[in-house]
Order: C-alpha cells, then sequence, then structure tokens
C-alpha cells in the first residue's frame, strides 16, 4: 500500500509539472499576442496566466519537492500553501481585469 | 527586342489567385477564375440593367456610412445599435444601409440566438475585394466575398494573433 501511495505522489507532482509547462505555453501565447498587437489586454491576461499557471505550479512543485526531501522543515507547509494561494488569486485577478478592460 | 511595356494585345487571362478563402457566391462564374463576375456593362452594347447595377453598386459603395458599416462589420459582427453607437449614425440609417449592402451581397445578417429568448440580429461584412476593370468600351466589375469568420481571428494562421483577437472581442 505504502508503494501505490507514493506512485500516486510522484503522479500528482507530474501532473503539477505538466500545468506549468502548459500553462507557461499559453503565458507564452498571450505574451506574443501581447508583443505583436501591442496590446495591454494580452499583457495582463499573460500576466495572469503565468501567475497562475507557471509561478503557481512551480512554486507548489519546488517547494513539495523540498518538503519531501526535508530540506524544508514541516511547519513551512502552510506559509507554502499561502503563497501558491495568494500567487493565484493575484493570477485570476489579472485575468478578470484584462477581460474587463478595453483597448 | 521586345519593348518592356507593350501594350497587352486582347483579352488579359483570368487573374487566378492563390488563397482566396470561400465559396463565390451569385452572379455568373467564370471558369478558372476564384473571382466572381457580377457586372459586365458595355458602353456599345444596350445593356441598361447591369449598367443600372454597376452604378447602384458603385452609388452605395461611395456612400459614407455605407463603407463605415462595412468596415466595422468586417472586423467582428455587430447588431444595428452597436453599428450606430459605433459610426455615430442613427439606427434607421444604419438599417437603410444594411438593407442595401443586403442586396448587393457586401453584408450578411445572421440571428443570435439567445437563451431567455431576446433574439437580435447581427450584421458581418462578406466583401473582401471589389475590383472594376475597363477594356474595350466595356466594363467588368467583379466582387469577391469571403464568409465571416466563425469566431474573431478565426482566420489568422499565428496562434498567438488568434488568441489577441479571441480574447480582445470577449
Amino acid at each position: 500500500m505504502v508503494g501505490a501511495s507514493t506512485a500516486v505522489q510522484w503522479f500528482v507532482l507530474a501532473l503539477a509539472f505538466g500545468s506549468t509547462v502548459v500553462g507557461a505555453y499559453v503565458g507564452y501565447q498571450a505574451y506574443r499576442g501581447y508583443r505583436r498587437h501591442h496590446s495591454r489586454t494580452m499583457q495582463y491576461l499573460s500576466v495572469g496566466l503565468f501567475l497562475l499557471t507557471a509561478v503557481a505550479f512551480s512554486t507548489a512543485f519546488v517547494g513539495s519537492l523540498l518538503l519531501r526531501q526535508g530540506l524544508l522543515p514541516d511547519s513551512f507547509q502552510q506559509s507554502l500553501t499561502l503563497l501558491t494561494r495568494t500567487f493565484q488569486f493575484v493570477g485570476v485577478l489579472f485575468i478578470a481585469y484584462s477581460l474587463h478592460r478595453r483597448g | 527586342m521586345v519593348p518592356v511595356n507593350t501594350p497587352v494585345v486582347g483579352r488579359s487571362p483570368p487573374r487566378s489567385r492563390v488563397g482566396a478563402p470561400g465559396p463565390t457566391r451569385s452572379g455568373s462564374f467564370r471558369p478558372g477564375s476564384r473571382e466572381n463576375l457580377l457586372f459586365r456593362t458595355t458602353s456599345l452594347a444596350t445593356d441598361v440593367s447591369e449598367d443600372a447595377a454597376l452604378g447602384e453598386l458603385l452609388d452605395l459603395l461611395s456612400d459614407d456610412y455605407a463603407r463605415a458599416i462595412l468596415a466595422v462589420t468586417s472586423v467582428r459582427p455587430m447588431s444595428a445599435k452597436q453599428i450606430a453607437e459605433e459610426c455615430d449614425m442613427s439606427q434607421p440609417t444604419v438599417y437603410r444601409r444594411a438593407e442595401r449592402l443586403k442586396e448587393f451581397e457586401l453584408i450578411e445578417e445572421q440571428t443570435h440566438v439567445r437563451t431567455g429568448g431576446n433574439d437580435y440580429n447581427v450584421y458581418a461584412a462578406t466583401l473582401s475585394e471589389f475590383s472594376m476593370q475597363l477594356d474595350e468600351g466595356s466594363y467588368e466589375a467583379s466582387v469577391e466575398s469571403s464568409p465571416p469568420p466563425a469566431f474573431p481571428g478565426d482566420t489568422e494562421d499565428d496562434t498567438a494573433d488568434r488568441f489577441t483577437k479571441m480574447w480582445e472581442h470577449l
């Protein structure tokens, strides 16, 4: 049973890594849209997407790796979650703002 | 030695177009050309009706309001109210011009179905090119149209461009 749960944990990590990569790709396309069209809307969208996916996921990814390896004490668990959630919240705020601003 | 600017004798071959999207509509179709020949008028023949049709089309295109409607609806489909606001004209003006543009199939009317039951109509420009040639006493005018994109930026090749157009028009 221990082996199975470890496998699941690794799978969760792999998914988090995948989300980071794919999210960064979407954010990168938004960034290219901003560069090609000088669109502020796309600038906010790309920042939001990067925060929501690449930054938040890699924080969670690296953080949980460090926790697993014992390089960070377990007491950091909560602050890590707080940090990740903050990035996600600011990310969606940027995307919402990008949706509603014009031009 | 052939001089560079020798006048072309006879009818020039139909221009072939690469990447002209969409099917051609109405009017007589010239084989080998993706253009849509709408009018062929000649001052020698007495084909008044076609002459008049070309005149009407030119009249319509010379109208500032009609061109403004074509321009804004080529970016994205818009309702008469939106067009009126965007182009700073009255709604009856929009409806009148839109009717004329529809007669010449330069614009398309689509119905937006809404769940609440308040369906409304939007206009989308289908005109992509209008050209006119004078050759040996006769005018040839052709209108090339493309179907309006399913969503803004549909026709862009680059992902970032499609993304930008789509997101900006949400």
